[in-house]
């Protein structure tokens, strides 16, 4: 019997080509946010108003990534901004290299935001660094306010978090000061905005806190 | 649910370490999994079995250690192990904790048989 010890990182292939994005980013002075939330949280709703929102003040980008199908992609395709739909044909999270093949078609030099909008799923898409500046993490208010301390993975590894769908609060069993509590215990750091695409509430601030943070 | 790839890149990770007469005859693959990984265990085990077929490591086993989760409290450096979601000094009770393990995912050791 013979044992080789290796100590080798499962997943460092990803974490060289997350740092090669990151790089690249840097390089070309884009700010990478990596959006990711259970489906159905409102992320492409979130990313239609933000960028209605900006178009006339940051020139953007967007990278979707869904386990099938192009029906974001082509939700968002009227802005006339560079938006490049990724299938990971079944995989539950983007992993670094398919963001990396979507970079050469984002028109880099004219990009300062880049949204990077993860497959919808709270568990695998923590683990994979794609070279983002910050995980961006939504939690609507339909899904209850337990959903920091379920997936807590998740919600530590994010900078941000924006609770979205804030108009159904009467309708739903969501307390919002739980989750904001739930979610402060899981990250103190955690960076928090109330969102609701229906009724334009919050937006503003989640949008001018965008702005400053390109302006950086 | 992305146990399976994990457990593919575990195998590629191995073979990238053995002579491809050295692959029948690996025994065992030693993994440490933090427990704040995502990565549960069973399905981890399940993947590998999965993965494994059709490659020359069909036979081979995972060994799985699990690392619990650890934080060090940066206001009175205080170490130790907590549950995934109190992340808590217990000394001094401050919530400015860092994660130094149990986030890993490491391929330790390839343990091979003689014949």
């Amino acid at each position: 019997m013979s044992i080789k010890t290796i100590e080798r990182k499962v997943l460092q292939k990803n974490d060289e080509v997350a740092s090669d994005n990151r790089l690249f980013f840097k390089k070309n002075g884009i700010l990478a946010l990596n959006l990711v939330s259970s489906p159905g949280s409102g992320k492409t709703s979130l990313l239609e108003k933000t960028l209605e929102k900006l178009k006339t003040r940051v020139r953007m980008a967007v990278v979707i990534g869904d386990v099938q199908t192009d029906l974001d992609a082509r939700r968002l395709d009227s802005f006339g901004l560079p938006v490049i739909q990724l299938v990971t044909n079944g995989a539950c999270h983007l992993e670094a290299t398919l963001v990396q093949e979507a970079l050469s078609d984002i028109q880099a030099e004219q990009t300062d935001l880049l949204f990077i909008e993860n497959v919808g799923n709270l568990v695998c898409p923590a683990g994979f660094d794609l070279g983002e500046a910050m995980k961006v993490v939504i939690a609507s208010t339909t899904e209850g306010d337990d959903k920091p301390l379920k997936y807590p993975a998740m919600f530590r590894n994010a900078s941000v978090l924006v609770i979205n769908k804030t108009d159904l609060i009467p309708y739903v069993n969501c307390d919002l000061a739980e989750l904001r509590n739930n979610a402060l215990r899981i990250n103190p750091s955690l960076t928090i905005f109330e969102t609701s695409c229906v009724n334009d509430d919050g937006l503003d601030n989640w949008c001018d806190w965008l702005v400053q943070q390109v302006e950086k | 649910m992305h146990e399976l790839s994990v457990a593919k890149n575990i195998i590629r990770i191995a073979r990238e370490h053995l002579t491809p007469e050295e692959e029948p005859f690996l025994k065992k693959i030693c993994v440490r999994i933090g427990a704040f990984s995502t990565i549960i265990p069973e399905f981890l085990q399940s993947g590998f079995d999965a993965a494994r077929d059709g490659t020359p490591l069909k036979n081979t086993e995972l060994d799985i250690t699990i690392v619990p989760l650890r934080i060090k409290c940066r206001n009175c450096n205080h170490e130790t192990e907590i549950e995934p979601v109190d992340f808590v000094c217990p000394l001094c009770t401050s919530t400015d904790v860092e994660v130094v393990a149990g986030n890993e995912m490491i391929v330790t050791d390839l343990e091979i048989s003689d014949n």
